[in-house]
This record gives C-alpha cells, structure tokens and sequence, in this order.
C-alpha cells in the first residue's frame, strides 16, 4: 500500500512539472529549475522564465494541487458519511451554494478585501449547504434520492450564481464562464494564500475522522453503539467538506466530480479503510485536475477550455457507470 | 445487570411501548417473540440506549444508560441493528475487528479475540472475502462475530438468525446459549417460537406495545396466548426430543 501511494506521489510529481512547464511559453524542467532558483535569488535565469515560473506556473501548479487535492478529500469525507460513492461536493450541490456565496462575498466587499471575503462567505456558505443536505438526508436516505436532490439544488444555485455574474458584470469576478465551469487561468499568489489554511483545516478535520467514518461503514446505528459519536463525526465532516468546497471555488470557480473520481479510483487503488484512501484519493485528485488543465491550457491553442468541462466530460461518465451499476433508487 | 422501569415510547398518538419493565439477570439467555409491529425492535434498541424512552428509565448496572458515556456503554453491552447493511467494502476479518473498537483506548484491540470470534461462530474461512459478497445468511453470521468480538457482559441482538437456514440458525443460537453460561448475558427478538424457546432462559412476549407474559418457555407458552397474540390457532406441545415445548400451528378454520 505504501508502494502504492508512493508510485501515486511520483506520478503527481511528474504532472506537477508537465503543468509548470505547459502553456503559452512553453518550458523545459532545466528552465523550470533555473526559473524556480533565479526568483529566490539563487541564480540568474532570464527575466522571462523567472517572471512566467514564479508568476503565472508556480501559483496555477500549486493551486491544482490544492483543489484537486481538497476536493477529493471533501469526496472521501462526504462519501464515507453517506456510504454512497456518489456523495461528492458538486452533486450534493455544495459547490454550486459555495459558488453563490463566493459572487456575493466578492461583490458585495471592498476591492481590497474581496478575495478574503469571497472564500470566508464561500466556505460558510458550502458549510450551510452541507448541513442543510445532512437535513435533507434525514427524510430521503442516504441513496440516489439524496444525490437527485443534491442536483435539483445545484442547479438551482447555480442558475442564481450566473444570474448574479452576468448581471453584475464586474471586473472582480472571472468571466463567468470560467467561474461556472471552473479555470485555473486568473489564479494568482493572493487567492492561493487565502484559501491555503481553510482547505488544510478541512482536510485536517477529514482525516481525524477517518477511523469513525470506517466503523460509519457498517451504518450509524451499529457505529454509535461501538462508542463512536456518529452525529458529532457527521457534522465535523459535512461543516469541513463545505469549506474545502467553498474554498476552492473561490479559486478557481465550481469543478465538478473531481471528488467523485478522486474517491472511486483511490477506492480501487486503496480499499475502504479512510486512513489510507485520503492521501490516494487526494494525490489521484491532483493528478486528473492537473492533467485536465493541461489539456485545457494545450487543446486549443492559445484559447483555455475552462478545467471544469474536461473534468465533467470525464466524470459524468463515471456518474452514468455507478447509476447503472446502482441497484436502488 | 440492565434493568428498565416502566419504559414507554410515543410516537405521535400512537403507544409504541407502553409501561414495560424487564430486569436481565446475569448468565440468562432472553427470547422476545411477539408479531410483527409488536414492538420488539424498540424494547431493543431502547434497552440498548440507542433510542431514548419517552417515559420511564433504562438502568446499566444501577446508572440510567443515557448517563453513561457512548464509549463506555460500549464496553457494557453489544447491539446488533436490525437488517444491518450489507454493501460493505471491508473484508469479514475488518469488519469483526471493528467489535475491539471500545477497547483500542484500554490497549486491549488484540487479534486473538477476532480470530476466536470468527471461529466461535464458524465463519473463520471467510475472514479475508470482502463482506459485501457474503450471502445474506453469512453476512449476519459475520456481524454475529463482531459482536462477540466486543466481548460485552451483554448482548442485544435483533433478529440475529435473519436469513440463516434453519441449521445454521440452530448453531448460531446454541453457541450464542453456551456462551451466556459464562456469566454473559444475552436478550434476543427472535421470530421462530420452536427456535427461541429451544434456548431461551426466559421469554418475553409482545402484543401491540405491551409485553404481555414474562417467563420459562413452558411457563409462557399457552396455547390461547400463543393463538390470541398471533390471531391464528396454535397448539403447543411437549417437544419429543428437547425438553421444553413445541409450537405447532393449526389450520385457521
């Protein structure tokens, strides 16, 4: 297992330095390093590559991981609470709530403190979401009906949110194309910080719950009767996945199914027990979203396809195979 | 040892339980029986301080259950759901690990007690297949060992032979029997009457709510109760090679 997630690690260190060197001036690992060194003072690259290294690559490279990261730790904590692999931020529809509350937050606050205010209402907002689904849950069961639910919801927020963007039109919010279906292209140093500490927070809180979200396995009832405070566990890990999510819509706008894929294929990679499947699920998680941005960044030319689109052509896929696969509703 | 007093559970208008009391001594063997919608499930989970009465006081060793803390309580006694779930990707030998759980904090998560809960119920050779591909009969046999696993002075167990073919349910419940002689003690809702009365110390029936006879098998089981309680025509006889009765239903006429 270890070897595993070893091999899982190298991989994602090789994407990382694919996407470091990817884009409209295209670099090789030697100017990467020398770029990388130049800008901490410890060389002296061309002006150019130090600027398009540590400018534009280095906060994009380091904010995929981030994301891909959280939201596939979000996944692995939503779908061990709900024991459905189909439990994930974005069909629970707490991407698209945190994505209304990141517009308002960003719109509604002073230039100077938008980024900060868009994450904090952001999270707040995805937390809300969670929470409210946990509501939901209590009267649908935890199957397909919660999923459905979690999209009618979506959606919905989703629909306000572009309202919202395209009413609004503001220069401080992304176009609102790449916000609803997610990029990576306006990423900067500032927005990378703010969301830092809330999505290591939640991954934080995810992974003290791992070994209660294991005995969650057999169900609630048998879980809370082996002395695990079930409710207490559920809402530390609904209230985290929510700011995870709230976070990194604040960075790169709604992605979805990131945690679904990340959750599935760790689950294949590293079997049930949590403890293992977060880190499997959170380098799998970086290592599609960065693969999916350089296909976003390389497809067309100098024009980005939003992430999000490669992610949920992708993901909807895995979505119809497990719905196939489900047996009730 | 867990002892209710007067507990009653209203949901609505409607009395789920009403006023019942029950004292389980140590070292007995407890069969609840009643029909469908008689209420079996509530006494349980209720004695097991999962569900809280909306009247009256569930007590574990003289502290009310809801006192004490969930961690400890499980250390008391084990609770077995019903219709537990059964899509679960941990393997058997996990999954009867699990039952250590309330004594990882004491250091006493050892393995010797899975593997012999494994064996005690006979399910030892499929310690390494994934539970979700377990027959229903299986499944339940490997939640039996988890709860053995747990090593509680006292067992809750709801329906714990659902599902099981009737040798194995005979098994089960034998070694479940030979266990509680060791100053355990075990309360069980079981729908087979012949099955419940073969090894249960005392039983107790219940009618809409209320348990309406607490004894010996042979104490409680009448053939008028019996007939009244299941609105069909039972006969009880003596079983010709156990001792203690044999429930025999008659054709409604």
């Amino acid at each position: 297992m270890t070897r595993r997630l070893a091999l899982l690690i190298g991989i994602l260190a090789g994407v990382s330095l694919l996407s470091l060197g990817v884009g409209g001036v295209s670099l090789s690992p030697n100017q990467i390093w020398e770029g990388l060194l130049s800008g901490l003072g410890l060389g002296s690259a061309p002006r150019v590559d130090e600027a398009v290294v540590w400018e534009l690559r280095l906060p994009r490279t380091l904010s995929i991981l981030m994301v891909g990261g959280g939201l596939a730790a979000a996944g692995v904590g939503l779908r061990g609470v709900y024991r459905n692999p189909m439990a994930e931020p974005y069909l629970l529809g707490i991407s698209s709530a945190a994505g209304l509350g990141v517009v308002i937050g960003s719109l509604f606050t002073p230039a100077a403190v938008a980024p900060v205010a868009g994450a904090i209402l952001g999270a707040a907002t995805g937390a809300a979401m969670a929470l409210a689904i946990q509501r939901v849950a209590a009267t649908t069961g935890v199957g397909n009906r919660m999923i459905l639910l979690g999209v009618a919801l979506g959606l919905t927020f989703l629909a306000w949110t572009v309202a919202v963007v395209f009413v609004a039109d503001s220069p401080r919010l992304p176009t609102f194309t790449y916000f609803i279906f997610g990029s990576f292209g306006a990423v900067t140093w500032r927005h990378l910080l703010v969301a830092l500490p809330l999505i290591l927070s939640g991954v934080g809180v995810i992974a003290a719950r791992a070994r209660s979200l294991d005995l969650m396995a057999l169900g609630d009832a048998p879980a809370r009767s082996l002395g695990v405070k079930v409710r207490q566990s559920t809402i530390w890990v609904l209230v985290a996945a929510g700011v995870i999510s709230g976070a990194v819509v604040a960075v790169a706008g709604v992605i979805g199914f990131v945690g679904l894929i990340a959750s599935y294929a760790a689950s294949r990679v590293a079997g049930p027990r949590h403890g293992r499947l977060l880190p499997a699920a959170m380098s799998i998680g970086a290592i599609f979203l960065m693969l999916s941005d350089i296909v976003s960044r390389s497809v067309a030319g100098p024009v980005e396809v939003p992430v999000g689109i490669v992610s949920a052509g992708v993901g909807g896929l895995l979505l119809t195979g497990l719905l196939l696969r489900a047996r009730s509703v | 040892m867990l002892s209710a007093s007067q507990i009653s559970y209203r949901i609505g208008d409607i009395d789920v339980m009403s006023e019942t009391s029950l004292d389980i001594e140590e070292g007995e063997f407890i069969a609840v029986v009643g029909p469908n919608g008689a209420g079996k499930t509530t006494l349980l989970s209720m004695l097991a301080g999962e569900l809280d009465p909306t009247s009256g006081t569930v007590a574990l060793r003289d502290r009310p259950i809801r006192d004490v803390p969930l961690e400890e309580r499980a250390r008391h006694r084990a609770y077995l759901p019903p219709n537990p779930i059964t899509e679960i990707a941990f393997t058997v030998r996990d999954v009867v690990t699990m039952g250590r759980h309330p004594w990882r904090s004491q250091g006493l998560d050892d393995d010797q007690m899975v593997e012999a809960a494994m064996r005690a119920v006979g399910i030892e050779h499929q310690a390494d297949r994934v539970f979700g591909s377990l027959s229903t009969g299986e499944a339940q046999l490997a939640q039996i060992a988890r709860i053995v696993a747990q090593e509680t002075p006292l067992l809750l167990l709801d329906e714990p032979t659902a599902g099981m073919d009737i040798g194995r349910q005979d098994r089960t419940l034998q070694t479940l029997a030979e266990w509680t002689h060791d100053t355990r003690s075990v309360i069980a809702a079981i729908h087979d009457l012949n099955a419940a009365a073969s090894v249960a110390d005392r039983m107790v029936i219940l009618s809409n709510g209320s348990a309406v006879a607490i004894g010996s098998p042979s104490e409680v089981f009448q053939d008028d109760l019996l007939s009244e309680v299941y609105a069909h025509p039972i006969t009880v006889i003596d079983h010709p090679f156990r001792d203690g009765p044999l429930v025999l239903l008659r054709d409604r006429t």
